[in-house]
C-alpha cells in the first residue's frame, strides 16, 4: 500500500503544539510522528477537540498565537518548516503544500469574482499576465468538474459544493506535492461529498499530489485513504494501511469509532458508540488518555489498571507498519 | 399518545416579485404520512429537500399552503388562536441541529428545563427542581444534581443534545420533530442520541419524526422511510422494504453514497434530469405499504 522504502514527503517528528495561555498551556498536539509519502493519502481521523486541526496548522505553519509550535520538527522535502524563515515558507505554502478547510466555501471574497480570486492567487507567487491567469483558472474549473464560464461568477451565484470545488480547484493551482485537507466535505450533503471524493481521487490519480486528509468520519477515510492514523487527546494512538485498520484494529478506540457507524445491510444489532465525552485537553486524563471510556479498563486485574491509570502507553509497531499505543497489546 | 398525520401538505415560497408577476417556489407539494406513538419516522433527503420545511410546518412555525395536518384527528394547519397554538406545541416538540445554538449560553442547564415547566404549568413551582433532576436523569445526563449547576459551554455536544432532548420532555409532548439532531455531533457520541430515541419511543410512546441526511442512521432508528427529493417524497415505507430493495433511482443514489469499504468509491449514476419534472407524477404501492413516485 504506503510505499515505506521511498523516502517522505512529508514527515512531522514529535511534534508538539502548545496553547500558551497567561496562566497554563494547554497541549493541544503531544508528540506526534506522521510521515507521507509522495502520492500518498494519509488519513488522520479523530473527534472534535483532539487536535488535529491544530496539527494541519502546524504543518502550514500557520498557527495563531497563543498557539506555537513547542517540540519537534516538522520536515518537508529535507527541510524544517518549523525553523524556517517567514520569506522562505512564504515560497514553500501553496506552491508545494496548500490548504483547503472545512469552511473552505466562506473562504472566498463574496465581492470577487471567482476568476479575479485566482488572478490575484497567481500574481501573489508568480509574474503573470491576467489573461493567462484567468484562462489557467477556467482549465482548473473545468479540471474539477465545473464550467469554465464560471470564472465571471461570484461566489454567492455557486452552490456549496461548487464553492468547495473552487477552492479544491486553487489549492491544486500551483501544482503543490502536498495538500492538507481538514474536513473538506464535512459540510456538504452526502451525494456531494461523494461526487466530490470521487474527483479528488481521480485528480490525485492524474496529478500524483499526496494528500494529508482530516476528519471525524472514518468510515470515509477506510476507502478513500491508503494509511490512516487515528488521534486521540492531542496523540496518535493507532496507525495502520486503511485495510489493515478497517479489519484488524486494536486500539479500544479505533474499534470504538468503527463500531459507531450503523450498518446499511444486513441485520440491526445495537451499537453501543464510545461512551463518555472527549477529554478536556487543559486537563487531561492520567495514564492512558482514553481510560476513563475504555470498555476494557475494568479494573479486574489490579497490575493492568495501575498500568492503565498510572503511566502513558507509548506508539509501537506490532507489525510492520501497524503501530498501537495501548496497554492491552503486546509487543512483537 | 396521539397520532399526528399528514395530508398531502404544501408549503409554496414567493420568491421574487409582487403582485401578478410574483414567482413561487414549491418547497413541500403533496406530502402525506403519519407519525403514530411509540414509532420513528424518518425524513431522508439532501439539503434544499423540503425536509426542514416539513419539520417546520408540523411545529405551525410555517402556516401550510396546501394540506391538512390532523392531530388525533383535528384538522390544526388553519388554527390561529393563541390558546390552541400553545396547546398544540406543547405536543408537539422540536429539536434542532445545533446544540451548541440552541441553549443560552448566560443559564445554567436547570433553567432551561425549568422554563417550560413553568409556562406551560406543568408542575406546581415547589415540584420544578425534582423533575427537572428526573429529567436530565432520564436523557442520561448523571450526576443530575451536579448537571443541573452547569453552563452550555461546560457540556459536550452530545450532552447538550440531550439538554435539548429534556427541555422537549418537559412539556410531556406525544410527538418530537428532530431536526438533523446528531449531524453536528461527534461520530462517537452520535449512537448515543440515536439509542436515546430509541429510549425514549418504547418507554414514553412517543412519536418521532427523525429528519437525515445519513441514511444509515435512518436505518438505525427508523421504523418506517420517507425519502424526499425536491419537496416531494419519491419513496415511503417499512424501513428495510425502501432500503434493502430501493424502488426509486434517487433512493438508490442516496444509499450508494454512504461510504461503504466493501464496495470502493463509486455513485450510482443518476441523470437528475430524469426525474426533474415530478409534478404530474403519482406515488404507485408496489409492495404493501411500500410507495414509489412514478410519472403518470
Amino acid at each position: 500500500m504506503s510505499a515505506v522504502a521511498t523516502k517522505p514527503l512529508l514527515e512531522l517528528e514529535n511534534l508538539t503544539v502548545d496553547y500558551v495561555l497567561p496562566d497554563r498551556r494547554v497541549r493541544a498536539v503531544d508528540g506526534v510522528s506522521l510521515a507521507i509519502a509522495p502520492g500518498e493519502i494519509l488519513g488522520l481521523a479523530g473527534e472534535s477537540g483532539c487536535g488535529k486541526s491544530t496539527l494541519a496548522s502546524a504543518v502550514l505553519q500557520i498557527l495563531k498565537p497563543p498557539a506555537e509550535v513547542s517540540g519537534g520538527r516538522i520536515i518537508f522535502e529535507g527541510q524544517d518548516l518549523v525553523a524556517m524563515s517567514r520569506e522562505r515558507l512564504r515560497k514553500v505554502r501553496w506552491r508545494h503544500v496548500s490548504l483547503v478547510f472545512q469552511s473552505a466555501m466562506n473562504v472566498l471574497n463574496p465581492v470577487m469574482r471567482v476568476g479575479d480570486q485566482f488572478v490575484d492567487m497567481y500574481k501573489a507567487h508568480d509574474r503573470v499576465h491576467k489573461r493567462d491567469a484567468l484562462a489557467r483558472a477556467g482549465d482548473l474549473l473545468e479540471l474539477v468538474g465545473i464550467d469554465r464560464g464560471r470564472v465571471r461568477s461570484y461566489p454567492h451565484e455557486l452552490s456549496g459544493g461548487m464553492r468547495q470545488r473552487v477552492v479544491i480547484a486553487m489549492a491544486l493551482a500551483l501544482e503543490p506535492e502536498l495538500i492538507v485537507m481538514d474536513e473538506p466535505t464535512t459540510a456538504l450533503d452526502v451525494v456531494v461529498q461523494r461526487e466530490i471524493l470521487q474527483e479528488l481521487d481521480e485528480l490525485k490519480k492524474r496529478l500524483g499530489f499526496a494528500v494529508l486528509f482530516i476528519t471525524h468520519d472514518l468510515s470515509l477515510l477506510v476507502e478513500f485513504s491508503d494509511r490512516i492514523a487515528i488521534m486521540y487527546a492531542g496523540e496518535v494512538i493507532e496507525s495502520a494501511p486503511s485495510d489493515v485498520l478497517f479489519h484488524h484494529a486494536l486500539h479500544p478506540y479505533t474499534n470504538g469509532l468503527m463500531s459507531s457507524f450503523p450498518p446499511l445491510t444486513g441485520p440491526i444489532v445495537p451499537l453501543t458508540g464510545i461512551a463518555g465525552s472527549p477529554p478536556d485537553l487543559a486537563n487531561p486524563p492520567t495514564g492512558c488518555r482514553f481510560h476513563p471510556r475504555c470498555p476494557k479498563c475494568t479494573g479486574l486485574d489490579s497490575n493492568l489498571h495501575r498500568l492503565q491509570v498510572g503511566e502513558r502507553p507509548v506508539l509501537r509497531e506490532v507489525e510492520p507498519g501497524h503501530q498501537v499505543a495501548c496497554h492491552l497489546i503486546e509487543g512483537p | 399518545m396521539s397520532t399526528l398525520e399528514v395530508q398531502r401538505l404544501g408549503k409554496r415560497f414567493a420568491v421574487r416579485g409582487t403582485g401578478l408577476r410574483r414567482e413561487t417556489l414549491d418547497a413541500v407539494a403533496d406530502v402525506s404520512f403519519t407519525l403514530r406513538p411509540g414509532n420513528v419516522t424518518a425524513l431522508v433527503g439532501e439539503s434544499g429537500s423540503g425536509k426542514s420545511t416539513v419539520a417546520r410546518l408540523l411545529a405551525r412555525l410555517y402556516a401550510p399552503s396546501d394540506g391538512k395536518i390532523l392531530f388525533d384527528g383535528r384538522d390544526v394547519s388553519d388554527q390561529r388562536r393563541r390558546k390552541t397554538l400553545l396547546a398544540y406545541r406543547s405536543q408537539v416538540q422540536m429539536i434542532f441541529q445545533d446544540p451548541f445554538a440552541s441553549l443560552n449560553p448566560v443559564k445554567r442547564i436547570d433553567h432551561h428545563i425549568a422554563r417550560p415547566l413553568e409556562i406551560h404549568g406543568i408542575c406546581s413551582h415547589r415540584d420544578v427542581d425534582g423533575r427537572v433532576r428526573e429529567l436530565l436523569q432520564r436523557v442520561g445526563l448523571v450526576p443530575p444534581d451536579e448537571i443541573a449547576q452547569k453552563y452550555p459551554h461546560q457540556l459536550s455536544g452530545g450532552q447538550r443534545q440531550r439538554v435539548a432532548i429534556a427541555r422537549a420532555l418537559a412539556v410531556e409532548p406525544s410527538v418530537i420533530l428532530a431536526d438533523e439532531p446528531i449531524s453536528m455531533l461527534d461520530v462517537s457520541i452520535r449512537i448515543g442520541i440515536l439509542n436515546l430515541i430509541l429510549q425514549l419511543k418504547r418507554e414514553l410512546g412517543i412519536a418521532f419524526l427523525y429528519i437525515t441526511h445519513d441514511i444509515a442512521s435512518a436505518r438505525y432508528v427508523a421504523d418506517e422511510v420517507l425519502v424526499m427529493y425536491r419537496g416531494r417524497i419519491v419513496e415511503q415505507g417499512p424501513t428495510d422494504d425502501v432500503l434493502l430493495d430501493p424502488q426509486h433511482a434517487y433512493t438508490r443514489l442516496l444509499l450508494s453514497a454512504v461510504p461503504n469499504p466493501e464496495s470502493g468509491l463509486r455513485l450510482e449514476p443518476l441523470v437528475r434530469a430524469a426525474f426533474a419534472d415530478e409534478s404530474s407524477s403519482q406515488l404507485v404501492e408496489c409492495s404493501p405499504g411500500h410507495y414509489v413516485r412514478r410519472p403518470a
